[in-house]
């Protein structure tokens, strides 16, 4: 994801709000498909990369404006970047910008059935609360033609006090429900939202992270659980780990989970 | 301004420690500027992965430490490889103030595992955006060797050529790090791949190793070396920010801000000291730096034009692919050979001319560091 002055024609790769040179907004470059520009393949490993060999990929995306990126699979030079894969937890690391993971995930769910009519629930998981995950995923949600009016943020019941005591959830002008069956089956979309931010969090957390994804499926359709960690992939890729192990839960929905990974997690 | 001594340590593997390594040079630079210590006004360090892999910082302190009861200003620079050239380029624009600074540049490397080295040496790209991505160092130079490859017809026994010439250069330095390694092409086609399509031969060492520098506003000698121009320049951190990441901004202004101080062209350039931490670097910082003409250095080195006996010898110490890349270091050990040269003290790798260039650039290419001095 790239930001641009589009009058300055300046170009960032952080987040930035407004332009230092005009002062004018910025605009979100957000790239949908990805060239194989170069690459390399690394037969050293280090430490955060020890699974040797895996390729650094130089991508140009359709803008002209390039990334830099690891995969374990093996790209020719001007091959597109596989993202097809259809699954039913996308999982992506929080590089500099929430709102790009959000769009990251969806990519690799092949986007969201979206328009002005999809009613939309969020379902957040406070015991990993982010907010700021969840304000980013309310302006991409809008972003995506999505209406505020069809957005309901869902919560387990005995969370409420936490929700509402400790987080601005007004703010957001965003309507707000307890968690019931009647709520899930209206909702045309359904979003688990969920991070990870410390291997110790995780660790105490994660069946309660677990159950967040298993529980809620089964006859809901168009639901999309996703799961982000502040950019600290090991964390992450534990995390990961950890639910394509928790089989015996799973068992409760006698469904299999498929996990699609950004492929910095593979 | 003039360089009035030199001084380094051998670099390699080494087992004196840092402070043990910034004395020597600092001892010999003194005595080859024939001056006294109490003479120095400032100190500047130049050091890179002391404070992350050695928990060692401060190094200001420590230079002063090494000269007791001086209580010099000292100052600590850190610009991943161009930390040396930028540390001269900061002593120079303060001579104003301070008469007589020594430049110090040291790195310890090679106690430090592969993969630890790697991280370390890593920590001069984006967190987020390259490290996490896996993008080490010799991948990074990988992705740029190969787009200039490509976009310019060279060709992998090219890259040797650069590797070979500079190893037989460092056969002439008794202070380079691989000196004495007789290095063959059959050796350079069989050694591993370590980011393709570099092998190990196409990538600089880690090295131990200090070198400094004492320089002042006052000629105070004949064997005192002129500074014609000392320039820096900065661009991207991130190297997919650049739209062509086979020629570098930085390095391209640097230079040229160079030619202008200097009052010079590229034309009269004798030598040149230019950061070879990938043999295709080597070439590519060439053309940034107008000493051919864009996609020609391939021409340069195959007619041998680089090599110590060729118009326009580069890197005659070995360049940091043989004489040793101790990253701190290194930027200050360019200016050690340039100064030796200008003086006619290279003996056997002794090359004609009195103008030469150096060139030092940290991550690819963050930071950009270029000197012109005049014998």
């Amino acid at each position: 994801m790239h930001y641009k002055c589009e009058k300055c024609n300046k170009l960032w790769y952080y987040p930035i709000k407004n332009c230092i040179f005009c002062k004018e907004k910025i605009k979100r470059i957000i790239p949908r498909s990805f060239n194989v520009k170069a690459l390399t393949e690394v037969n050293s490993p280090s430490f955060g990369h020890e699974k040797v060999p895996y390729y650094v990929l130089l991508l140009e995306d359709e803008f002209g404006n390039t990334h830099v990126k690891k995969s374990y699979k093996k790209y020719e030079i001007g091959n597109e970047l596989d993202y097809n894969k259809k699954g039913k937890i996308s999982a992506s690391p929080i590089r500099y910008d929430p709102y790009e993971a959000i769009e990251r995930t969806t990519r690799l769910l092949e986007g969201f059935d979206i328009n002005n009519g999809t009613k939309t629930l969020i379902r957040v998981d406070l015991l990993n609360f982010k907010f700021s995950l969840l304000q980013y995923l309310v302006e991409f949600l809008i972003d995506n033609n999505t209406k505020k009016d069809n957005i309901i943020i869902v919560y387990d019941a005995e969370e409420e006090n936490r929700l509402l005591t400790k987080f601005d959830i007004g703010s957001l002008g965003i309507k707000t429900k307890k968690l019931d069956k009647e709520n899930l089956h209206d909702a045309n979309l359904v979003i688990n939202l969920a991070s990870v931010d410390s291997k110790k969090e995780f660790d105490s957390k994660s069946k309660s992270l677990y159950i967040l994804f298993s529980k809620i499926r089964g006859n809901i359709k168009n639901q999309h659980p996703m799961l982000f960690a502040s950019f600290n992939h090991k964390i992450l890729k534990d995390a990961l780990k950890k639910l394509d192990q928790g089989k015996e839960i799973d068992s409760i929905t006698g469904e299999e989970i498929e996990i699609i990974k950004d492929s910095l997690m593979a | 301004m003039y360089i009035l001594g030199i001084g380094r340590t051998k670099f390699g593997v080494l087992p004196e420690s840092i402070p043990e390594m910034m004395y020597a040079s600092i001892y010999r630079a003194l005595d080859d500027a024939n001056m006294d210590v109490k003479e120095l006004d400032a100190i500047f360090v130049s050091n890179f992965i002391g404070d992350s892999s050695y928990n060692q910082a401060h190094l200001s302190s420590i230079a002063s430490t090494l000269l007791p009861d001086t209580n010099l200003p000292s100052f600590r620079v850190e610009a991943a490889c161009a930390g040396g050239g930028v540390a001269l380029h900061l002593g120079l624009n303060t001579l104003h103030k301070y008469k007589n600074i020594l430049v110090i540049g040291v790195e310890k490397m090679t106690d430090l595992g592969s993969m630890e080295s790697l991280r370390s040496v890593c920590s001069a790209t984006d967190l987020v955006l390259e490290q996490k991505e896996g993008l080490v160092f010799p991948a990074a130079g990988a992705l740029v060797s190969q787009q200039y490859m490509k976009k310019n017809n060279v060709l992998l026994k090219d890259l040797n050529l650069v590797a070979l010439k500079n190893h037989e250069n460092a056969n002439l330095n008794p202070y380079a790090h691989f000196y004495g390694k007789k290095v063959t092409e059959d050796m350079i086609n069989n050694s591993p791949i370590i980011c393709s399509p570099l092998r190990l031969f196409d990538c600089s060492p880690n090295s131990d190793g200090a070198a400094s520098v004492i320089i002042s506003n006052e000629k105070r000698n004949k064997r005192a070396v002129k500074v014609a121009a000392s320039e820096m320049a900065t661009g991207n951190i991130h190297l997919a920010i650049e739209k062509d990441i086979t020629h570098f901004p930085a390095t391209r202004i640097a230079g040229e801000k160079a030619y202008k101080a200097a009052g010079i062209t590229p034309k009269e350039i004798n030598f040149a000291e230019i950061h070879d931490g990938f043999t295709a670097m080597e070439m590519s910082s060439m053309e940034d730096l107008k000493l051919c003409k864009p996609g020609k250095a391939k021409e340069l080195v195959r007619n041998g034009i680089t090599k110590l006996n060729g118009e326009l010898p580069i890197n005659m110490d070995g360049g940091l692919k043989a004489n040793g890349h101790p990253i701190g270091a290194t930027g200050i050990a360019q200016v050690y050979e340039l100064v030796t040269q200008l003086r006619g003290e290279a003996k056997k790798r002794q090359v004609p001319g009195n103008i030469g260039l150096s060139y030092t650039f940290g991550a690819l290419v963050g930071s950009a560091s270029v000197h012109i001095l005049r014998g």
